[in-house]
């Protein structure tokens, strides 16, 4: 990959660069040290009204709903991560998180740290065992029951074993 | 039960239309059998529902000019002289008659053989109506229409009642006027025309009646019909809605929530401020300006406000050379087939001469 930078834009320019619809929220709600955002659902004609909550009307007292539906919330939120701006937005209902954040936010299942396996797998190293214990006691059990002739034999075996060295 | 009650009421006396179609029929030939021949209806007669009563049914009127189309005198012109309602048929002048005998008893004024000529009605299917036709020239045409139609109508100060225009099958632009009634003379306890026109009630509101309010049980018998004493007497929604003055379609509150709402609207920037602008472009810039990955620029110049794929624009370029080869092509194809037809044509009027 080339290291050459591939743009060389003003900060006017670079506003004319982003998506409409980045271009229209950001015109209708400016980022936060011109104009803050409260991170809790408040009354729909406060200052620091937020667009992504729902707000309670202060006469009526019914809830609205956020003027930024969770789709379009969604959207706006990713579309201003591509463009390095994800920081300027309001704060999202229910503290959503997305890519690295939320996936670092998640906690690692059960499953995946210990996966549990097939049957075969959990008890393969015990059967392993139980046979390998039960062939070293294989001439102990030939001996007491076929007699000292066939421990004679053994000995014999061993002592008459051809080596190279 | 007295005589007049069995003879004379709807309710008590023999009502023919109360018995069934079959049994109706059985009465109607015992009568007609106990009649002398010479007052048997040469036609049956036909059931109330099924006898005309507009002018379109019947198409001629007393006084009418028609032509026969049938019996010993089919061709000739006579005139209608009246309508027998009870046969849906009509007399006409110089028809065929059939001769009866009369009862002394029954002999007209100046009478003086048994035997007479009694007309045949004529059924109105069998009748064409003439009219007359002026030409340029002034002189006069009678016309049999062979079929009528009825379109429009008229009041007729004459028949005191709406008439259709009857015109002619095909050629709806001649109209044949209906005949003109033989006037009918007032008897002494008619009422005259002027009397019936005069108003005498002018009404003072159109909410308030003028009328007192024991005006109804002063004129009925409180105790005829009247409702169950424990009957509750709930109001309906209709009758809440009646007797509620209408208000404002759109209550006090409702505008206020929508003044709000406007007011809301309004105080929504619609253009971007300098400083928003700062804030958000100098981010985006170095952003930017750091971007190595040519993937992602690609991405970011295609995401960016009248930017058009241009691979999309090829395509519509080549879509846009293709029609209009294509109608280049259907012009040659109309020219060429029209060219072939006027020659194809000339050839056959060529071997036909």
């Amino acid at each position: 990959m080339s290291t050459t930078k591939l743009f060389n834009v003003s900060s006017v320019e670079a506003f004319a660069k982003l998506p409409q619809k980045l271009q229209n929220f950001f015109t209708r709600y400016p980022p936060a040290p011109i104009k803050n955002y409260s991170d809790k659902p408040t009354q729909t004609n406060a200052a620091d009204a937020n667009p992504f909550l729902p707000n309670r009307h202060p006469i009526t007292g019914k809830t609205h709903e956020p003027i930024y539906s969770s789709r379009r919330q969604s959207d706006l939120y990713k579309l201003a991560y591509k463009f390095g701006i994800a920081d300027l937005m309001p704060p999202l209902a229910n503290n959503k998180k997305f890519y690295l954040e939320k996936q670092q936010a998640s906690p690692i299942l059960k499953g995946v740290l210990y996966p549990k396996g097939h049957k075969w797998e959990r008890t393969y190293a015990d059967r392993k065992k139980k046979i390998a214990d039960a062939l070293n006691e294989v001439d102990d059990i030939l001996i007491k029951h076929r007699g000292s002739k066939y421990k004679k034999r053994l000995e014999r075996r061993k002592v008459e074993e051809k080596t190279w060295v | 039960m007295s005589t007049s009650l069995k003879t004379n009421s709807k309710r008590y006396s023999r009502e023919l239309s109360r018995y069934p179609h079959y049994i109706r029929k059985m009465f109607e030939q015992m009568q007609e059998r106990s009649q002398i021949p010479a007052f048997r209806s040469e036609y049956h007669q036909v059931e109330e529902k099924e006898r005309y009563k507009s002018p379109q049914q019947w198409t001629v009127q007393p006084g009418d000019t028609v032509m026969l189309t049938r019996g010993k005198y089919s061709g000739t012109i006579t005139k209608v002289i009246a309508l027998q309602k009870e046969t849906n048929r009509v007399f006409v002048e110089n028809s065929e008659t059939k001769r009866v005998v009369v009862p002394k008893q029954y002999w007209q004024p100046g009478q003086t053989s048994h035997i007479i000529d009694y007309p045949l009605p004529q059924h109105p299917y069998d009748l064409k109506v003439v009219g007359t036709l002026v030409n340029e020239d002034g002189t006069e045409k009678k016309i049999a229409a062979d079929k009528l139609v009825f379109k429009g109508e008229y009041w007729d100060e004459d028949y005191k009642k709406m008439m259709p225009y009857r015109r002619v099958k095909y050629n709806e632009n001649i109209i044949i006027p209906w005949p003109r009634p033989e006037p009918k003379e007032d008897c002494d306890y008619s009422t005259s025309q002027e009397l019936v026109e005069e108003r005498t009630f002018f009404p003072n509101s159109i909410v308030f009646s003028d009328s007192p309010s024991d005006l109804l049980t002063s004129m009925r018998n409180p105790l005829i019909k009247r409702p169950y004493k424990w009957n509750k007497e709930y109001l309906t929604k209709s009758d809440v809605k009646r007797l509620v003055p209408p208000s404002m379609p759109l209550s006090e509150s409702k505008l206020a929530g929508r003044e709000e709402r406007k007011q809301i609207r309004d105080s929504i920037p619609t253009e971007p401020s300098t400083e928003t602008i700062d804030l958000v472009g100098d981010k985006v810039a170095a952003y930017l300006n750091n971007i190595t990955n040519p993937h992602l620029a690609k991405y970011i110049n295609s995401k960016a406000p009248g930017y058009k794929d241009p691979i999309l624009e090829i395509k519509a370029k080549q879509k846009k050379l293709y029609d209009e080869k294509v109608r280049e092509n259907r012009e040659r194809n109309k020219i060429t087939s029209y060219v072939e037809a006027k020659y194809k044509l000339k050839r056959t009027k060529n071997l036909h001469i």
